[in-house]
């Protein structure tokens, strides 16, 4: 008996250790606003992450609703009614707005007003002008730069008014519009991660492309996420692979939306200087800890020059970034060269 | 205190697990080493439903009329899917790459349409694409 157990014991050690554990368990949901969510988690069953999944989703559902500036819903005071509101009157508003915004704020100030999300009346004409050009492409036609430059006097930050107090937000200029798509979708999701690392100790997700990992991956090792490759005709589909235990790694690039206007694509993230599309780059990716900064910061990067951009990211601590050139030469900080797969040890 | 007795080795207690830990061994080598079926297929879905499964060996195009509205035309050429054509307000789906490796995937927000490679393992594939 005893020589059997000593046969059997090593067999089923083995045998545990390749295969049990929690299993790794994915959903791809696409959600009414025009995100993709992915999300990979090891657990127990198929039942357990199903049920954990479905209430992060419904976490999402709400703040998309709320950070929705096109749509307003019964009963619910969203971004889309401060917009309407401009000049008005204040809008008493859930705090996960408020939250957003004071962070708008400071990614203002961090990024040398280059992300402002108070410049929704400029975006807003890129915006339309781009849906048009996509419904028909053969009227396309760029914004009046006339008009962009009106818009443009309307987007002082200073006159989005938070009353912490009060749980209100008042836009004093009446011209003005919010516009937080270039934070919103990274806040976002860390703080629905926040919450999914008390249901996992093993996930990663990623909203429309803004990926956010929680820990390792079920069998010890580092998550492998890439960068896309901006150049679509590329063989390759990606320019590099990292390895994050954590962290959120975001991008942001000219080759998902655009629109072509006489041959020629112009692309969503718009330079505050020359209210045209930003023509540094055509991708930058940031890696750091928290997903709404990575998301933030992917934009300001995108919109200043390689060198100004390497600055910033030096004067921060634990951020890292890649850059992708308008000649697709791949540039990269130490610390993201350190944590490509193939790099040898993470870190 | 202890016996001598339980203490006493034979050389043949060793060999069982020695021979248990050597199979279960070969056993893992062999299932990861031998080749897995490798068809690769483009699984096209809508809100999560199946609705068209195109071989990548065989070149294809097809035009899904969505029934909640809205077209795509997805593509298979040389190995590689695509959508080539849509009538949704991002053309996001459009401008994305064709793609032929297991994992990858397109997708049309809009529409709720998903192209994903499937078949075989997906080798060294990463976990999830930032974009
Ligand atoms: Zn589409």
């Amino acid at each position: 008996m005893k020589r059997l157990l000593c046969a059997v014991l090593p067999l089923l050690l083995l045998l545990v250790g390749c295969q049990k554990g929690p299993t790794r368990y994915s959903r791809t949901t696409v959600d009414t606003f025009d995100t993709v969510v992915q999300l990979i988690a090891y657990d127990v069953d198929e039942q357990s992450f199903a049920q954990k999944a479905d209430s992060l989703e419904a976490a999402w559902q709400e703040y998309d609703r709320l950070y929705d500036i096109y749509n307003e819903y019964e009963g619910l005071n969203n971004l889309c009614t401060v917009n309407r509101q401009a000049g008005i009157a204040p809008v008493k508003v859930d705090a996960r707005i408020l939250d957003l915004l004071a962070f708008g704020k400071e990614v203002y100030t961090l990024s040398g007003g280059k992300v402002n999300i108070a410049a929704g009346a400029v975006l807003k004409l890129w915006h339309d002008a781009r849906t048009a050009g996509l419904a028909s492409p053969a009227t396309a036609v760029l914004p009046d730069s006339a008009a962009l430059k009106e818009a443009a006097k309307h987007t002082d930050i200073e006159d989005m008014i938070l009353d912490r107090e009060a749980g209100t937000v008042y836009l004093k200029d009446a011209a003005m519009s919010l516009d937080v798509g270039a934070i919103a979708k990274g806040y976002a999701t860390e703080q629905i991660c926040r919450q999914a690392e008390t249901l996992w100790e093993s996930a990663a997700v990623s909203a429309g492309g803004n990926v956010r990992t929680i820990g390792v991956r079920g069998d010890g090792s580092p998550w492998q996420i890439a960068v896309e490759n901006p150049d679509q005709t590329a063989e390759q589909p990606t320019v590099a692979t990292v390895q994050l235990e954590g962290e959120s790694l975001v991008t942001s690039g000219d080759y998902q939306r655009y629109y072509t206007v006489g041959g020629v694509p112009y692309h969503h993230i718009i330079d505050p200087v020359t209210l045209a599309p930003a023509a540094y780059v055509h991708e930058t990716s940031v890696l750091c800890d928290d997903s709404g900064l990575a998301d933030a910061l992917s934009t300001a990067l995108f919109l200043m020059p390689v060198e100004d951009g390497k600055k910033l990211v030096d004067s921060l601590d634990g951020v890292e970034a890649l850059w992708v050139t308008m000649d697709h030469q791949i540039t990269m900080t130490d610390g993201f060269e350190s944590r490509l797969v193939g790099n040898g040890e993470t870190r | 205190m202890l016996s001598t007795d339980k203490l006493t080795f034979h050389i043949t207690d060793l060999l069982i697990p020695a021979v248990a830990v050597l199979l279960a061994g070969v056993l893992m080598v062999l299932s990861a080493v031998l080749p897995q079926p490798e068809r690769r297929e483009a699984m096209i879905t809508v809100d999560g439903e199946v609705i068209a499964v195109l071989p990548l060996e065989t070149d294809a195009d097809r035009l899904f009329e969505l029934s909640a509205g809205g077209v795509n035309r997805v593509v298979v050429t040389d190995g590689c899917v695509s959508v080539s054509e849509a009538d949704c307000a991002t053309q996001v789906c459009v401008h994305h790459r064709a793609i032929s490796r297991v994992g990858e995937s397109i997708v049309c927000a809009p529409h709720g349409l998903v192209v994903t490679v499937v078949g075989g393992e997906a080798a060294d594939a990463p976990d999830l694409i930032a974009r």
